[in-house]
């Protein structure tokens, strides 16, 4: 798995642009760090969980590739998530930001995938960077026309995420 | 909870448990020996294998195929020069039969049946055997698939031996690749004759245009041309940029079939997933690939880096030939590796050969 289509996939996956409408600037960076920190022990354990499983790294690399083609197709053909349920307060920063909304198993099979194939840190770098974009996003207003840019960018990551998913799937193929 | 439920559903689908046993190397030896038994109990005495068995029904299925016979001889000429016993006298039997059975054919040119792949594999064996024994036939054969192969480096697959003519385009999938090695073996053997010519001419069709112009899809899982590729540089020669690359891809293919092979189990859900486990000669064939990409990487630094996977995958084979091998008093059933109640010698050709090939990985772990 390449550096880059880790990124594209890790972006994508989390896809800020559709969450927009349910975040909020205040609980948003905690819900996104709750998430990196339920991150952290799949990156670490990915090896042996895969042992454990008898699983190896391609074929992982290939199950978290079509994992997250259909998290893109969900992305696509369905409406962005309401803000509610929610719990009150900065409860809201477990959900549903953390989760639902960011905790998928799309993230979570590229936490697992992209350890064995590269490195937990170099992972969990390359999730916090996707995760990073969550709080960024939330501090846009909004507006019509910023209404407008976010629907159309989260349409293009949700077709982003298919051809990522895809990348990931042919990866896994092609390899020993 | 759903998207849970839906994600791991998917994940689960692509990746099942692979079984990938390790063996040790006696027992994968010992697996090769039962193989090599069962060849040689059930020998004609006139040379001929038995071809088919219905484990279920106590018989045997009528037919033969001269290719598998003649590849049936190189896994044991394999197998001889690995010390397994009875190889020798069984591979004797069998090529005393090969070669009464040659048609001679004019500008000292010989073949073994129509099917040039027969005739290739005859080749490989003789070498393996030892060349020197039968130099001048080896040419002779050489003679023929040279003219098998065309000016573009395609090998015709059907020779019609009344005429004297190629059987206008006539391909197949296996045969280019058997052709190739056959060449490349016979330069390494006698390397002032020049068969490297067409050797390498079928290599540059086979790494470049064949998938293109004879089968797009799916891409052939060619065993057959890993062996040549291993054989070219061992001559040694540098591989060019395409031969590396061509090789690159069928150790992805292999890999791919032995890691979806190893899901595989006879019971419960995961039989309705993955199908039956494969025919011991297809798992066999995974292992030949590998073992002769595992060879050829530990020659060319650009593959360098993926022998140890080519390894892992070669130590999951054989894990599975000696996990699926049938142990039986019956002499049809002993040895031998049946799917839906059938073998075919073929089986046990591929996976002697396979067993063999994984030897120095096993031992090199050990």
């Amino acid at each position: 798995m390449s550096l880059a289509l880790l990124a594209v996939a890790a972006v994508t996956t989390v896809n800020p642009f559709r969450l927009w409408p349910a975040l909020e600037r205040r609980t948003a960076p905690l819900g996104a760090l709750l998430v990196l920190g339920a991150l952290v022990p799949l990156a670490a354990f990915a090896d042996p969980l895969l042992d454990l499983l008898d699983i190896s790294d391609p074929t992982a690399r290939m199950a978290a590739g079509m994992v997250v083609v259909v998290t893109g197709a969900f992305a696509l053909l369905t409406p962005p998530p309401s803000p509610d349920p929610a719990l009150a307060g900065w409860g809201r920063a477990v959900v549903p930001i953390a989760f639902p909304l960011l905790f998928t198993p799309g993230l979570a099979m590229l936490a697992v995938s992209a350890s064995v194939d590269r490195s937990a840190p170099t992972a969990l770098v390359a999730l916090a960077l996707a995760l990073v974009t969550v709080p960024g996003t939330a501090l846009v207003r909004p507006t019509g026309v910023q209404d407008r840019v976010m629907t159309g960018a989260a349409q293009l990551a949700a077709g982003g995420a298919i051809v990522a998913g895809f990348g990931l799937v042919m990866d896994g193929v092609f390899d020993i | 909870m759903l998207a849970w439920v839906g994600g791991l559903a998917v994940a689960v689908a692509v990746a099942h448990p692979e079984s990938c046993t390790t063996p040790t190397a006696g027992e994968a030896r010992e697996a090769a020996q039962r193989a090599v038994g069962w060849i040689a109990a059930n020998q004609d005495p006139s040379g001929r294998f038995l071809y088919r068995y219905d484990r279920d029904e106590g018989h045997v299925v009528p037919g033969y195929n001269v290719v598998r016979h003649a590849g049936t001889l190189l896994a044991l000429e394999q197998a001889d020069r690995a010390g397994l016993s009875g190889a020798r006298e069984a591979a004797d039997r069998g090529e005393a039969w090969a070669i009464d059975r040659l048609t001679r054919l004019p500008g000292d040119r010989a073949a073994l049946t129509a099917d040039t792949g027969a005739s290739a594999l005859l080749v490989a064996a003789l070498v393996e055997r030892g060349g020197d024994d039968h130099a001048a036939l080896l040419a002779d054969l050489g003679r023929f698939l040279e003219s098998a192969v065309t000016d573009r480096g395609a090998v015709v697959a059907r020779w019609d031996l009344d005429d004297d003519e190629p059987v206008a385009g006539s391909r197949s999938p296996f045969f280019t690749g058997e052709a190739m090695w056959a060449l490349a073996r016979l330069h390494a053997t006698f390397p002032d004759e020049g068969w490297d010519v067409p050797a390498r001419q079928i290599s540059r069709y086979l790494t470049t245009e064949r998938d293109d112009a004879e089968r797009r899809f799916p891409p052939v899982s060619d065993h057959w041309g890993s062996y040549a590729l291993d054989e070219i540089s061992a001559w040694p020669a540098r591989l060019t940029d395409d031969e590396v690359d061509y090789a690159r891809r069928q150790a992805g293919l292999l890999g791919l079939q032995t890691r979806f092979e190893s899901q595989r189990r006879e019971e419960g859900p995961v039989r309705y997933t993955r199908g039956p486990n494969a025919l011991g000669s297809g798992v066999g064939t995974l292992g030949e690939g590998l073992g002769a990409l595992w060879r050829l990487a530990g020659r060319e630094p650009q593959l360098a880096g993926r022998r140890d996977d080519l390894a892992e995958r070669q130590r999951c084979v054989a894990g599975l030939l000696v996990a699926r091998q049938a142990r039986d008093d019956d002499p049809r059933v002993d040895g031998a590796w049946f799917r839906l109640g059938f073998t075919q010698v073929d089986d046990q050709q591929h996976a002697v050969s396979a067993l063999l090939a994984a030897l120095p990985v096993l031992e090199e772990r050990a």
